[in-house]
């Protein structure tokens, strides 16, 4: 679980990264949402404040920048990005105002089943934790993190209060690790997990007790090695099978906590046993990497105002999502719209889990994308690039994974915003259920189409949780304010993130998807009529006539061909189909052509064809490029450059022109007389790896009447030249 | 070239013609420099074979019989109406040098060649391995995309029957990436193109590769039918699944036909032609667009299926016969050799032309050694594709089509079809600005023999009432003829 708990380390600590690709079978957790049904307002807008799942944050840190190039372009994007955030922020403000007023003070949460429970005040720092069981004072973590510097906005209730009621306990502790949360997102160390935490089968985790429970067994590392999860579900009043899925929420959730904790009792200098087993609890190995890391932060929270710009913004931000929680269990709906972590045993299924592809075991997808996004050259990223077409790479499956999760994630979300949207912005996702071979697939379209009407809405929310997320990494999300995150949206970011998703599709093993939205598909108006009327400028595309000529032009009475004619079967020539005869026939074929084409003759390139490129060439040139390619067997990758080194006045053009032209035919020509039967493909580089010992030696006999021909053609184009002269 | 010798000559020279040797105004653009863009070391993709082809085409005389430009080449103006800008802005500026330099990790001195290449954005474009930054890839995106518009606005001016373009054909280019070689969807473009003037387009793709970029393109909407029939399963790029059938508007207007290695003509004509006649039939294109990527021809270096010259180009010979505006595109092909033949036979097609065998002497003669012949014999490879496998996939795909007929769409609502639109569309045809550069008298009457099928006629006869409006003395007289 080590690396799930690496995302508050920022990248400058890349050492303290372990990257673990293989999918535990312990842990696997199961990702999936669900679909909501309470398509109203407020349940909307909170919805702007869903934290992404996990994969979705690496996913846009592993994106590359974008750089437009060119300033008008650089400009013109801030204007669009400008515009947009006119057009959308009033509606998004109104509604966070709204949200403010009706749920002002509503971050409590509401009360929770629980079992009994036994509180006790004694203090973990200095009690050993053996003694802890089941007592973990809600009030002295508060205060140690108070001590720390964490969660300063929550009062801790009176000392005279100590006897808080297990409930309130319990919900002020999660509030407390909300807070914690939020602080950290805050500094750009990790997002905000959406609360009450909750199981795959919709059921919410009381996170006191777990943690409680935990905590008493000598915390997290002493529990797992112990593996004594089921135990400590049983505590929690869950099922013993669930105890991985505990694992899980602990780690994602009290991770934070448990790290806080230990670096408050750091920062109090105290080297106690019991303090040290604290720090111990979470995060032994690398415990001191992160201490420092911890100061190091805390340093510079305390130099800078980082974060102060946008205070207000982030203050919004939670608030909204406070509602959502709020608003949800209000719902009596439990696990909506929150990316929930099942069992591995999947017993718990949730009914309306209907796509099954979510629900494929998504851990080992998780690491594997960490390790991307944290590493995007390193070769688990890279290979990613290599687009040869026949192979499939290792990474395919848990990338395609990743995507489809994605994708289900936000097609998802699309579906529960049935509201009205500017119907300019159309968008749509392919549900990854088209595919699917199940009879309600036509229900299932229509719901996607319905979606597609909401779509701005819907990117705006995507970006907006994703944007969260993306600035991770480099600790700059207070830069911006919610409007500009969600509204200012950059495409970029959009299209990266699709960008990788067809890298996935490509290399997926499973079927590829299309994919459906304006960075996709072509923007094909309606049809209104024959011709439109911004086709004045398609005139210039019917190009420049070559041919037929200008009637001034032509020449009647010249002897043609047939029109589709072959070469006639046989010739006079000495030495019947040898190179010598080939190249006169050539010769005069192409004389003939050149008295038919007239001037197109230029304008359709032929002067850059065939041998006579070689003509603009000296023969120590020529010898020059043979002994080139002989020293670099074109086979290697440099040979090209080898080339250019070589004849540093040619320009790539020409040398490529006479390789085509000259080169590859001359090899040509030997093959066909010499090996006609090793002429398989075009794979005229291997072709020549093979002849590269004895084409110097063999081919140079048969090479000897070039300068013949080159007299020839040259003759032939003085006559040209001549006949030409006669006609005009 | 507008004498009527050479016709009488072309036609002698032509005896053999047994399918449909009527004339069309064809139109071919060929940019002179397109064979001087080289992808790099070892790179299948030779742009050289377009010029090869075109060698081939004019020793051939077929120039005589058509029009030749060069294109104009494509602005990034016009490249931005499919692809995304800072897609567009980065294939405009990025240059070789800025890679090497990018991916060597040095620090680039020069602030905007810095902005263009980062290491980020050559794979975020998908620019590297398969898609080379090369010299002048610009260039060639805008030959290749202009020449295919400028085909386009041929067939939109009725300029042309056939507007050929064969450095076209990029289909695999997404809207802002690049992919399997391609860089600027032309297709698209052209397609767009067409789109002013013609209400239903329908692209047909037999490149041995699936046509994802354009059918990604025109995956949502209904006035572009794709089509494509390729190479499926563990085969670049992965998509083209048979159960792809479009989505939103553009629902049952992808069509996806998955073959399997070994395709040889008589199976590949046995799919294409019954599809594509259903596809005719119900989907009414108002021009057709056919990728002709050549990289199904037998004895391909990437491609895996073994068709002939012929058997590739009976697809254009079947399509022309609809006698629908039709441009005609490049596409892969690896072989070059076989692809200049291919192309080479599919202009003579085009044209109405059949050529001989034994090439032409031409500047590239030796590149057809040993046997100098134009068409290609297939090799003896197995046919992966069980004829009861083709015959599902057929059905399938057929059902996919009918449920076009049976379930009306928005476009069809706007106006009704089959029955009444002759008279409406016929006003519109008159609209069309028409330069012909050719009198009319130019067609040749001659029936329309598709062999074997009954079936057919029908469909040709409804889809002549359609194109009534074309005049075409000929296709009143074919149609008298079918009658």
């Amino acid at each position: 679980m080590e690396s799930d708990l690496e995302s508050p380390l920022p990248p400058s600590t890349p050492s303290t990264t372990s990257i673990d690709l293989s999918i535990r079978g312990s842990e696997q957790a199961k990702v999936q949402n669900q679909n909501k049904k309470c398509p109203n307002s407020t349940s909307h807008a909170a919805l702007i404040s869903l934290p992404p799942a996990r994969p979705l944050d690496y996913l846009l840190i592993s994106r590359p920048e974008s750089e437009s190039s060119g300033e008008k372009e650089r400009e013109r994007k801030t204007r669009r990005a400008r515009a947009r955030t006119l057009r959308h922020a009033a509606p998004v403000e109104a509604i966070g105002r709204g949200l403010l007023r009706r749920t002002a003070g509503a971050l409590a949460f509401p009360p929770k089943p629980r079992g009994s429970f036994r509180y006790e005040s004694s203090s973990p720092m200095t009690g050993t934790p053996r003694s802890l069981l089941f007592s973990v004072d809600v009030v002295d973590v508060l205060r140690r993190l108070h001590r720390a510097g964490f969660c300063l906005d929550l009062d801790a209730p009176g000392d005279g209060e100590a006897g808080l009621s297990p409930e309130k306990m319990g919900a002020f502790f999660e509030r407390t690790v909300y807070l914690l949360f939020e602080e950290n997102h805050r500094k750009g160390e990790s997002v905000v997990r959406p609360f009450p935490a909750m199981l795959g089968d919709g059921r919410t985790v009381d996170l006191f007790r777990l943690y409680s429970a935990v905590r008493g067994k000598g915390g997290y590392r002493s529990v797992t090695a112990a593996g004594s999860w089921g135990l400590v579900a049983g505590e929690t009043g869950l099922d013993a099978s669930l105890g991985s899925a505990l694992k899980l929420i602990y780690a994602k959730y009290l991770g934070v906590l448990d790290r806080r904790l230990r670096e408050a009792s750091r920062r109090e200098g105290g080297g106690s046993a019991g303090r040290a087993e604290d720090g111990e609890s979470f995060f032994g190995k690398d415990g001191e990497g992160n201490g420092g890391w911890f100061r190091g932060v805390l340093n510079q929270k305390g130099g800078g105002g980082e974060g102060t710009p946008s205070s207000k913004k982030e203050h919004a931000w939670a608030w909204l999502k406070g509602c959502r929680l709020k608003e949800q269990l209000d719902n009596g709906r439990e696990g909506d719209d929150v990316v929930v972590i099942e069992t591995v045993d999947g017993r718990a299924k949730s009914p309306c889990l209907k796509r099954k592809r979510e629900c494929e075991s998504l851990a080992g997808v998780l690491d594997w994308l960490r390790a991307v996004a944290k590493n995007p050259g390193s070769p688990i990223g890279s290979t990613q690039l290599d687009r040869s077409e026949s192979k499939y790479l290792e990474v395919a499956k848990p990338l395609s994974q990743a995507l489809l999760l994605r994708e289900a994630l936000v097609a998802n979300l699309a579906y529960t915003w049935v509201h009205d949207v500017p119907l300019s912005q159309k968008r749509q996702k392919v549900h990854p259920s088209i595919y699917d071979d199940s009879p309600d697939t036509d229900v299932i379209n229509e719901k996607s189409r319905c979606s597609q009407r909401i779509i701005s809405l819907k990117k705006k929310l995507q970006v907006a949780s994703l944007s969260g997320a993306a600035i991770v990494p480099n600790g700059e999300s207070d830069k911006d304010s919610i409007e500009t995150e969600s509204e200012g949206i950059n495409d970029k970011q959009y299209s990266r993130d699709h960008n990788l998703s067809h890298v996935a599709g490509i290399y997926g093993k499973q079927q590829k998807c299309v994919r459906i939205g304006p960075e996709h598909q072509a923007n094909v108006p309606e049809w209104t009529g024959r011709g439109s009327s911004d086709d004045m400028n398609s005139e210039e595309f019917l190009g420049k006539r070559i041919w037929p000529l200008e009637r001034k032009e032509q020449k009647p009475g010249i002897k043609q061909d047939l029109v589709g004619r072959g070469r006639r079967g046989t010739c006079s020539c000495v030495h019947r189909g040898t190179v010598k005869c080939a190249r006169f026939h050539v010769a005069e074929k192409r004389f003939l052509l050149k008295r038919e084409l007239g001037s197109a003759f230029y304008s359709m390139g032929f002067h850059h064809m065939g041998e006579e490129v070689s003509l603009t060439w000296t023969k120590e040139e020529e010898q020059k490029f043979k002994a080139t390619v002989h020293q670099n067997p074109p086979l290697s990758t440099s040979f090209w450059e080898m080339v250019s080194v070589c004849f540093p006045f040619k320009t790539t053009q020409s040398l490529v022109r006479y390789y085509f032209n000259v080169f590859i035919l001359q090899q040509r020509s030997y093959q066909n007389r010499v090996t006609p039967e090793e002429i398989d493909s075009d794979d005229d580089e291997s072709e020549l790896s093979f002849l590269s010992d004895a084409f110097g030696r063999n081919a140079g006999e048969i090479r000897n009447p070039k300068p013949i021909v080159c007299v020839q053609n040259a003759q032939c184009m003085s006559l040209d030249e001549l006949s030409d002269t006669d006609n005009t | 070239m507008d004498g009527a010798g050479e016709d009488g000559e072309a036609g002698a020279s032509l005896p053999s013609v047994g399918m449909d040797a009527k004339k069309r105004r064809v139109s071919y653009f060929y940019e002179p420099t397109i064979g001087d863009y080289y992808y790099g070391q070892g790179h299948p993709m030779k742009p050289h074979r377009i010029r090869m082809a075109h060698n081939l085409v004019v020793h051939y005389s077929l120039h005589r019989l058509m029009e030749i430009s060069r294109p104009y080449p494509a602005s990034a103006v016009d490249i931005r109406r499919f692809h995304s800008d800072d897609y567009v802005g980065f294939l405009s500026s990025v240059t070789p040098e800025a890679v090497t330099a990018a991916t060597a990790g040095a620090p680039v001195l020069d602030s905007s060649s810095s902005a263009v290449s980062s290491v980020k954005q050559l794979k975020r474009f998908n620019v590297g391995e398969d898609c080379p930054v090369f010299d002048g890839l610009f260039e060639f995106c805008q030959a290749s995309a202009g020449g295919s518009i400028g085909a386009a606005v041929k067939l939109n001016w009725g300029d042309a029957d056939i507007a050929i373009n064969w450095a076209g054909g990029l289909h695999h280019a997404k809207k802002g990436e690049a992919s399997g070689f391609c860089y600027v969807n032309d297709i698209v473009l052209g397609i767009l193109e067409l789109l002013k003037y013609h209400k239903r387009v329908l692209y047909v793709d037999i490149d041995v590769h699936h046509g994802d970029g354009v059918e990604e393109a025109f995956f949502t909407t209904d006035r572009v039918m794709t089509v494509s029939f390729h190479k499926f399963g563990d085969f670049f790029p992965g998509t083209g699944h048979i159960k792809d059938i479009g989505f939103g508007q553009g629902k049952y207007y992808a069509l996806n036909v998955p073959l399997s290695d070994g395709m040889d003509d008589e199976s590949f004509r046995g799919m294409f032609r019954p599809i594509i006649r259903k596809v005719m039939e119900v989907y009414q294109p108002d021009a057709v667009v056919l990728q002709c990527g050549a990289d199904s021809l037998s004895g391909d270096r990437l491609g895996c299926f073994n068709l002939s010259v012929r058997g590739h180009a009976d697809c254009l010979r079947f399509l022309r016969s609809f006698n629908v505006p039709l441009m005609v595109l490049g596409g892969g092909g690896y072989t070059i050799r076989n692809v200049a033949r291919c192309w080479c036979y599919e202009t003579a097609v085009a044209v109405g032309v059949e050529p001989e065998n034994k090439l032409p002497y031409n500047e590239y003669y030796e590149y057809f050694g040993p046997d100098y012949t134009l068409h290609i014999d297939p090799k003896n490879v197995e046919n992966q594709n069980n004829p009861k496998d083709l015959e599902k996939i057929r059905t399938v795909l057929l059902e996919h089509l009918s449920k076009i007929q049976h379930v009306p769409s928005v476009q069809f609502q706007e106006r009704p079809p089959n029955t009444q639109p002759p008279e409406e569309e016929e006003e519109d045809m008159e609209k069309r600005p028409r330069r012909s550069l050719w009198a009319g008298d130019y067609y040749e009457s001659e029936v329309e023999e598709d062999q074997n099928d009954d079936k057919e006629d029908g469909i040709l006869h409804d889809h002549d009432v359609n194109m009534l409006d074309n005049t075409n003395v000929d296709s009143d007289n074919r149609m008298d003829g079918n009658m």
